[in-house]
């Protein structure tokens, strides 16, 4: 069976409150933001949005230390993903309305998925 | 009413057999294909050690040269993998959880009883025992 | 201005079935603030993708949460299927769909026990969960597993359930459905229960879909939001609309529950007449290369898995936003305004399952 397309736009940081602004006008709910991290040291943000199960994604590619500006202001309930990208992959958000400030995950490194790890699997306790 | 249809359903759990079981005093319930324990044919096993690559719980030890294949107990999440990959399905799942035990590890350590194929090298073991097998049908 | 005092709620709580905290600023009796806090069950699962192949990483997804495995399992398949364009036989397709429904009712059943066990009311806790328990039965009689059912696999599911097993679900399901009947028709009609639920943790159409409330938490305040009228799995070809209601409150939610139990029931009979004979599995080789997001309708709303595969058999990124982690903000918009003692009330109307939100 053959799913709805999933339309994608890829946008700069700087163009990114303007453009979830104006999905939020048009009525669109926030779906999810995800972060992945990709070559080069660099973090691709996906912010996916939903209008009666159309579904629609915004893509904003940045570097490691790069500060992104927080959607909290326009959704509110969005401090949930950002804050957790912002624990396991350490990207700064400026500008969020309820900050953890590191403490939603109770782990021992820090930033822990923006570490790779080995891609073996595990071989069993003998060796 | 309301009230009554609850008065109705204590009266009747009062006068019927408990919904629940005695577990575990009495053995649980099974059926033809709950997934309960892994057992493996020691005797058919080639030690080709696909179980252990598959397995996603890394609960399964093969060591071709002393000819054992070990299970840590705790470890299975009875995933019937191992089952499916089998090349010579001498895996199988059976119904029944395994006992609790009070020992903080569990392993099922199975030996092979026939004697260690002559000093082959590893690579080789395969394809060799498979030729043996076919050899009888061709006489 | 009146003194406020700070009160945690949880971890630990005798109505929570899974670890979840709150800090309530308190006015007198009256919750003004509310801060939540996860992380309890923490596990990483979506590192794991590193170290299992993609063929094997459906066993970890399937164990993210007890309680909606059959529907992860499902999900991520659909996406693995989707970047590699497998055709999933047809037969397959209606067994996914006939085991998503039952793991609806199952976990629509406990769900209500448990807020029954909430209100005190533990002999309707107890009448609930028996009727759970029978069809937890059948799932293990059919699939192979009460709660991990293990079916769903990349290219199909691994067991098929044959026509004879099949008849004798469909027949029980009748008496199941008699006995749901005379039990729920206690939780909506009860005088007490109806004062313990009514107005109670109340949120407006707007700000649930403003906050991203999915599934039955949306639905009970009127917002049209059901995944399955997407047509994954057989549910493009079975009749069915969604169940919405009016009230915003905890009754509403709950008696959306209610009603989605005896939906699930109807879609199962349906699928029992019009399921095809066939393969169950397709065969495929190679390894997934881009990326998709999954949309499935878990008992609990939207869940959505994005994976995103390089050509490699280890995926590059597996992500899962799952609906109790939508839900949060909802819930700490539903109780600024209520009573202490109607906290845990609307906790578990929210029905969070935490294990599936942390991962």
């Amino acid at each position: 069976m053959r799913w709805e397309s999933q339309p994608l736009k890829k946008i700069a940081p700087k163009e990114l409150l303007a453009g979830v602004g104006g999905l939020r006008r048009r009525g669109c709910r926030i779906v999810q933001i995800c972060c992945t991290k990709i070559a080069g040291n660099r973090f691709e943000l996906t912010y996916s949005f939903d209008k009666d199960y159309r579904f629609t994604s915004l893509r904003v590619t940045i570097p490691a230390e790069a500060e992104v500006p927080s959607i909290t202001g326009i959704y509110g309930g969005a401090f949930l993903y950002e804050n957790e990208i912002k624990e396991l992959f350490g990207v700064k958000f400026k500008g969020m309305n309820v900050d953890y400030n590191g403490h939603l995950y109770k782990k021992k490194t820090k930033a822990p998925f923006s570490v790779e790890t080995d891609k073996e699997g595990e071989s069993c306790q003998k060796g | 009413m309301a009230l009554f249809q609850m008065g109705k359903t204590i009266i009747r759990s009062m006068f019927s057999r408990p919904a629940t079981l005695m577990y575990p005093a009495r053995p649980a319930k099974k059926f033809r294909d709950t997934r309960g324990h892994v057992e493996n044919d020691i005797n058919r096993c080639i030690f080709c050690a696909a179980c252990q690559r598959k397995c996603p719980a890394v609960a399964i030890c093969v060591d071709r040269n002393a000819r054992t294949w070990e299970l840590d107990v705790f470890r299975c999440v009875l995933c019937n993998c191992c089952v499916e990959v089998c090349p010579v399905k001498c895996l199988r799942m059976e119904t029944g959880y395994t006992q609790p035990t009070t020992e903080p590890e569990m392993k099922v350590v199975m030996k092979q009883d026939k004697p260690a194929p002559a000093a082959a090298p590893e690579a080789n073991t395969i394809k060799q025992e498979a030729r043996k097998r076919a050899r009888p049908k061709k006489k | 201005m009146p003194k406020r005092i700070v009160i945690p709620f949880g971890p630990q709580h005798p109505v929570l079935p899974e670890p979840l905290h709150l800090d309530l600023v308190l006015e007198d009796e009256k919750v003004v603030d509310a801060l939540p806090s996860i992380g309890y069950v923490h596990r990483g699962l979506e590192k794991l993708v590193e170290k299992r192949q993609f063929t094997e990483y459906v066993y970890v997804i399937e164990r993210t949460c007890g309680i909606c495995s059959f529907i992860h399992g499902l999900s991520y398949c659909q996406a693995i299927e989707e970047i590699m364009k497998i055709e999933v036989p047809e037969r397959a397709l209606y067994l996914r769909t006939i085991g998503s429904e039952y793991s609806r009712m199952h976990s629509h059943l406990l769900t209500l026990g448990l807020l029954a066990d909430g209100m005190g009311f533990e002999s309707l806790f107890m009448g609930l969960w028996k009727i759970r328990e029978r069809i937890v039965d059948r799932m293990e009689e059919s699939l192979g597993g009460r709660v991990i059912q293990g079916t769903c696999k990349v290219g199909g599911v691994r067991k098929d359930i044959d026509g004879e097993t099949l008849g004798r679900m469909m027949a029980e399901m009748d008496d199941i459905e008699k006995q749901i009947k005379s039990l729920t028709g206690v939780l909506l009609k009860d005088g007490s229960v109806k004062h313990r639920l009514k107005k109670v943790g109340v949120i407006s159409k707007d700000d649930a879909y403003g906050l991203g409330a999915v599934g039955p938490t949306a639905r009970g305040s009127g917002v049209l939001n059901d995944m399955r009228k997407l047509g994954y799995a057989a549910y493009g070809r079975i009749k069915f609309a969604p169940v919405l209601e009016d009230g915003g409150d905890c009754y509403a939610r709950t008696a959306v529950r209610v009603r989605e139990l005896f939906q699930s029931a109807d879609i199962i009979r349906q699928c029992a007449k019009k399921i095809p004979d066939g393969p169950v599995e397709a065969r495929f080789a190679g390894c997934p290369h881009g990326e998709f997001f999954s949309r499935v309708e878990q008992p609990r709303g939207e869940a959505i898995h994005y994976a995103k595969g390089d050509g490699t058999p280890y995926l590059q990124r597996f992500r899962i936003r799952t609906p109790t982690f939508a839900n949060i903000p909802a819930l700490v918009h539903m109780l600024k305004g209520c009573e202490l003692a109607d906290v845990p009330i609307i906790i578990m109307s929210i029905d969070p399952c935490i294990s599936c939100t942390e991962r």
